[in-house]
């Protein structure tokens, strides 16, 4: 560990971020470099602490913010923490190297020193987030990283589309934030601290009886889904796509969208005998996981599959997580690391092709194998990692999770984990076929994108090959660290790589009966009843459909009362219906404030009888008891 | 009860509240000033009414000073008002709503 | 040092600023007299915090005018005033370094600068007078020099508008309060503040003091902007100069609320019957909702922001309200309270000197033809998205450092507290919905309004005293020790008072 390691942690990423438009104004072509620095040192700091959290040492060190409201800047240091500092560095400095190159294009037009600005304000927010103890500091990071999502996604400001996305997701993940404020304050209310080690001794030791915290686990749960995109609220991450691919890669598939599982993982010895807790977490899990990866299955935009299979992926993450510590918080946490990496390698690559290409559809693409080798090679290692094939680093997670379900006896959730993964088989395969194979009667300009940008995705590709062997470095890590996990072995274990060989044989059948009958297939998904399945997965499930009706349904209730409002607002979400109804209220106020002098005076008198009605209203209610 | 509402205190609060009672009805903006003196001279009374002799007058002289600034300020609003737009009536003089 | 240092210090230069400006307005440069304004605010600050290391380290110090015991005028610094004393200082002081480009182009600044100085003046004597008469007159002349500023610019049709209502209705509110302090005058027979605790308590009849208490918070809440009382806020705030409106939210309308707390400080310590905590902090519940919601609908920037005055007047209110209810127990909500008063005078004050700049290069107050200002005026409109979030009390800016104690008291008081706690979070978000607006239209409109393009930053004076108050904001966010620091002393000294004198 770095002396100062602390200060550096915190003041690397934030100076850097408030001195890169300094730089840009000086030295416009050396900003995105003075980004790779900034982000390379706070990897440095990040890197050095791992030898302490080797050695069984979990480093602590508090800094008294405010302390009149309990708000201390408390830094705990374990394995689980360190492990995503070290993915939102490493993966950070990663994606600003291949920012360098990928976002040259947009210098004239946008603004780069806010971009980098952000990337290095979201890194150092990330980090500050996942070594916290603090609860009131990690939500408030948590705003922060929210913060950063939000100005990222809509970074091509003049683009709507860009803008509406932005707002959706800033919305949609406070829903959940106001949710996680609630639990936090309620806990505290409940346990007198904001410390989440305080409240684990506590509730280990007994001194605090657990029966009474179901508010604040709904509540922490509800908080997770929306940071980390699961149903209902993960309408958001689709729409995110819409932020630059880097960003894609870094925010809305490696970190932040991880800070939900990290919450759940984090707080779960204090919520574990909660009944139904984990259970809650399970269902969440296996709904979203299943749904999306159909939605995956039709999409044709190429970033918004690969954000339906985020969203699928970081299902499995909340899945494994209902197994409970002992099996579940391992098995999550490999996963969580194994797929941050395939999912930013494939961002990456994809960020790659819609850059070279020009369109995000896979209608335009296809062909591209020969034209793009490099990429189309880093792609399949980043797919095969995502389909689980052996021996690609999600063969081994997945694996893991569907033993931990048999361990844990979750044979229904081990089921849907099963399927699933067949169908991520089926629509990673879709898509390097699209994308890669399929052959066009015209041909698609594409070339390789320069060494700068190749160099983060070999780094990224080595990992997503590579990983899975490290299950146990890793395991010991998380168990030096005072973590009581274990790895499913044995029966279990076996029964499980029996599946997925299965899986993968199946999906290849398929796959190969997709491809040669793919014609008859779209013409099958416009018939019958497998059409509408097919729009109905194509239309996302009509969440979006379902919210704009519930809110269109809240505006025509109110219609009388603000009809001026719902006519833009239908579109916007729910801000805009409370907003609508407010300023509506607001407007009713307006003509209170007549602004004729007379009427102000009445409103003194009212003031002083109101006053007095108050002040005497002891002396009344005395005067009236002693009457009876 | 009844110490308290002697000769005094009934006139004081019947210059309040006729004072408070012009501040609402009255739309001449020198007759509002005019109400804000007949308040400030019930308050005023009410010092004197305390009987502590020579420092409720000295209290009294000095709110009387104040007084005369307000309405001094009041009064060249007024002229100001009247000689760039022509307006000594509220009613006239209500454009800031809302 | 006594207490009387500062205020001399600071009538001097309310005197010293005419010939000084007859000799700048010889050479053509009367602009520059803000700088000398700006000296002599330095030397008062300078003073007050000379005072205030020894008022902090448990010596108060006196000074006495003439007079007898009973009926004395003393001067004393005790940490309340010592808390206001510096608020307003500073305030004043960055308001006159920004005032020296911002009023470049008007005439008569002899006039400004010394009714800004006997505005500080005022503000300063409220805190420091130690009997209720004396406060009285200093409340006066903090309000005459502010009926006189707000209606600066008398050519237009605007200020004057707004003066007229605002001094018609301050000068009521200052009569309903002169009737609570003849009142209490009547009963006791002294105004002194060591005298009158002692004098309450011997007093059985209650019913004139509650009287007074009533008529209290009626005169000193127009000042303070209480709805029902808030009705000149908007129009004056909006009227007067940027500089004077940022005085008037930051600090003047809190002197009017700080005023009221002093004497009701002296009533919590006796047995009188009291629940003026819970009357202040229901009507705080309701200033905050009613401010806010006006404040949603608003497109006049600075009107927004006026109406965004009366909401922080409500926290401030919720806050110290309970405290005065509950004692020790709500302490997060003494010093969430005065906490807030430090920091919305900052943040509001950078808020409304924001908007003044914007103003000043656009023309315009209203929020539409903004668009894209934080293109053409990057600094300016990045320190208004500082302000505007401080006051929707995000983290880490200093406002939300504030808001917490104040949330937090609901927590410690439990029950109804919870409810008090709720409503303010509530309003929190929803003064997030005209901030994050507003800031939107700065920086992320798609096309730049005509006037934006037009517009540049601002001139260096106008820039410095902008950056002063965002790195206030900031640091008081990051690091709110610092801030602590001043309202702590003023926490235990009135925690002691209402312990019983």
């Amino acid at each position: 560990m770095l002396p100062y390691t602390y200060l550096l942690l915190i003041a690397i990423p934030f100076i850097g971020a408030a001195l890169t438009p300094l730089v840009g104004h000086f030295f416009p072509r050396a900003k995105g470099w003075f980004a790779v620095a900034c982000a390379a040192l706070s990897a440095v700091v990040v890197v050095s602490i791992i030898p302490d959290v080797w050695n069984g040492y979990t480093p602590g060190y508090t800094y008294l913010w405010n302390d009149a409201i309990g708000l201390n800047l408390t830094f705990y240091i374990d394995a689980l923490g360190l492990l995503l500092a070290l993915i939102a560095t490493i993966i950070g400095l990663l994606v600003v190297i291949y920012s360098v190159k990928y976002m040259e294009t947009d210098e004239k037009k946008y603004n780069l020193s806010r971009y980098y600005s952000l990337v290095l304000l979201f890194i150092g927010a990330m980090v500050c987030l996942v070594l916290t103890d603090n609860l009131l500091v990690l939500y408030f990071f948590w705003e922060i990283v929210g913060l950063c999502s939000y100005a990222l996604i809509g970074y091509y400001y003049d683009d709507p589309k860009a803008a509406k996305a932005g707002m959706k997701a800033f919305v949609t993940t406070r829903v959940g934030d106001a949710f996680l404020l609630i639990g936090i304050i309620v806990l505290y209310w409940q346990t007198k601290s904001f410390n989440i080690q305080e409240i684990i001794l506590a509730v280990e030791t007994g001194s605090i009886s657990v029966s009474s915290f179901a508010l604040p686990g709904a509540c922490f749960i509800l908080g997770a889904i929306g940071k980390s995109a699961q149903i209902p609220l993960h309408v958001w991450l689709p729409d995110a796509m819409e932020a630059p691919s880097p960003i894609s890669a870094l925010i809305h598939a490696a970190t932040m969208v991880n800070a939900g599982i990290y919450l759940i993982l984090r707080v779960m010895p204090i919520f574990i005998d909660v009944q139904y807790w984990l259970l809650a977490i399970g269902i969440i899990g296996g709904v979203t996981m299943l749904i999306t990866a159909i939605q995956a299955l039709v999409e044709i935009d190429l970033k918004r599959l690969l954000a339906y299979s985020t969203i699928s992926q970081l299902a499995y993450l909340m899945l494994a997580a209902s197994f409970g510590v002992t099996y579940g918080l391992f098995s999550s946490s490999f996963h969580l690391l194994v797929h941050g990496t395939f999912k930013a390698l494939l961002f990456l690559c994809a960020g790659a092709i819609i850059h070279s290409v020009g369109s995000r559809s896979m209608m335009d693409m296809g062909g591209l194998k020969n034209k793009m080798r490099y990429t189309f090679w880093m792609t399949m290692f980043g797919a095969f990692a995502l389909a689980g094939i052996f021996p690609f680093g999600g063969f081994w997670s997945k694996d893991l999770i569907f033993a931990s379900a048999l361990k844990t006896s979750h044979y229904l959730f081990f089921i849907v984990a099963a399927f699933t993964a067949l169908l991520t088989l089926l629509y990673t395969l879709r898509m390097i076929y699209l994308v890669f194979y399929r052959k066009r009667d015209d041909e698609v300009e594409a070339h390789d994108p320069s060494i700068i940008m190749l160099v983060p995705l070999f780094i990224l590709g080595i990992g997503a090959l590579t990983l899975g062997f490290f299950e146990h470095t890793l395991l010991h890590f998380f168990t030096n660290s005072n973590m009581h996990v274990e790895v499913v072995e044995g029966l279990e274990y076996f029964i499980s790589v029996g599946a997925s060989i299965t899986i993968m044989v199946i999906g290849f059948l398929i796959f190969r009966y997709y491809v040669h009958n793919r014609d008859k297939l779209i013409a099958l998904s416009k018939s019958g009843i497998t059409s509408s399945l097919y729009s109905a997965a194509s239309n996302g499930f009509y969440f979006d459909r379902f919210y704009l009706w519930l809110i269109g349904g809240l505006l025509a209730t109110g219609r009388t009362v603000y009809h001026k409002f719902d006519i833009g607002a239908t579109d916007r979400f729910c801000y805009e219906t409370v907003a609508g109804g407010t300023i509506k209220l607001g407007q009713k106020f307006r003509h209170a404030q007549t602004g004729d002098l007379n009427y102000n005076m009445v409103g003194i008198v009212i003031g002083a009888i109101l006053v007095t009605i108050l002040i005497f209203l002891p002396s009344i209610i005395d005067f009236l008891m002693g009457g009876v | 009860m009844t110490e308290y509402l002697n000769a005094y205190t009934l006139l004081v609060l019947i210059l309040i509240l006729i004072g408070l009672y012009c501040l609402i009805s009255k739309r001449n903006m020198i007759k509002m000033i005019i109400g804000i003196e007949i308040l400030s001279k019930g308050v005023t009374l009410n010092f004197i009414a305390t009987g502590y002799g020579g420092i409720a007058q000295a209290l009294v002289i000095v709110v009387i000073v104040i007084d005369v600034v307000i309405v001094a300020i009041a009064l060249s609003l007024i002229v100001n008002a009247y000689t760039h737009h022509g307006v000594i009536n509220l009613k006239k003089l209500k454009r800031l709503r809302g | 040092m006594t207490p009387i240092i500062p205020l001399i210090i600071l009538i001097v230069g309310a005197f010293v600023i005419y010939p000084c400006s007859e000799a700048l307005r010889r050479v053509k440069k009367e602009y520059l007299v803000g700088i000398i304004a700006a000296l002599f605010f330095t030397v008062a600050l300078w003073s007050t915090l000379v005072i205030a290391v020894d008022v902090w380290a448990g010596t108060e110090s006196t000074y006495c005018l003439a007079g007898a015991t009973a009926f004395r005028i003393t001067l004393r610094a005790d940490p309340l005033a010592i808390f206001l004393g510096i608020i307003a200082i500073s305030m004043g002081l960055i308001v006159s370094i920004y005032s020296i480009n911002y009023m470049k182009e008007d005439t008569r600044l002899d006039k400004y600068y010394s009714l800004l100085i006997l505005l500080v003046t005022g503000i300063v004597g409220i805190g420091l007078s130690g009997d209720i008469f004396n406060l009285y007159v200093f409340f006066e002349l903090m309000c005459i020099s502010s009926y006189v500023l707000v209606a600066f610019r008398r050519e237009n049709w605007e200020p004057i508008e707004a003066g007229f209502k605002y001094i018609v209705m301050s000068a009521t509110g200052s009569c309903i309060a002169l009737f609570a302090i003849s009142i209490i005058f009547a009963q006791t027979g002294t105004l002194d503040f060591a005298l009158l605790a002692g004098e309450i308590s011997n007093i059985s009849n209650q019913t004139p003091l509650l009287a007074a208490v009533c008529f209290l918070i009626v005169g000193f809440g127009v000042k303070a902007a209480i709805v029902p009382l808030h009705t000149w806020l908007p129009d004056a705030h909006a009227a007067a100069p940027s500089g004077i409106s940022a005085m008037l939210s930051g600090i003047v309308i809190q002197s009017g609320f700080f005023a009221m707390i002093r004497i009701l400080l002296i009533f919590s310590g006796t047995s009188l019957t009291q629940n003026f905590g819970f009357t202040l902090a229901i009507f705080g519940l309701i200033t905050m909702t009613v401010g806010n919601i006006m404040a949603l609908v608003q497109t006049d920037l600075k009107r927004m922001l006026a109406y965004s005055s009366v909401t922080q007047m409500g926290y401030i209110l919720v806050g110290i309200g309970l405290a005065f209810e509950f004692g020790e127990i709500a302490r997060a909500g003494l010093e969430g309270g005065l906490f807030h008063i430090l920091t919305h005078a900052f943040m509001k004050g950078l808020a409304f000197l924001c908007a003044g700049a914007i103003i000043y290069r656009v023309g315009t107050r209203d929020i539409r033809e903004m668009k894209g200002i934080g293109r053409t005026m990057p600094l300016t409109a990045l320190a208004f998205a500082i302000a505007g979030l401080s006051l929707a009390g995000v983290p880490p800016l200093s406002g939300f450092m504030s808001k917490w104690l104040i949330y937090k008291v609901g927590l410690d008081i439990g029950g109804w507290g919870l409810f008090f706690t709720g409503m303010a979070v509530f309003n929190s978000i929803l003064s997030l919905g005209y901030y994050l607006p507003a800031i939107n239209t700065f920086f992320f409109a798609k096309e730049t309004s005509g006037l934006a393009k037009k517009a540049k930053e601002v001139p260096l004076s106008m820039l410095m005293a902008i950056c002063i108050l965002a790195a206030i904001t900031i640091i008081l966010g990051i690091a709110p020790m610092f801030g602590l620091r001043i309202v702590d002393p003023a926490v235990e000294f009135m925690l002691g008072l209402m312990g019983g004198a």
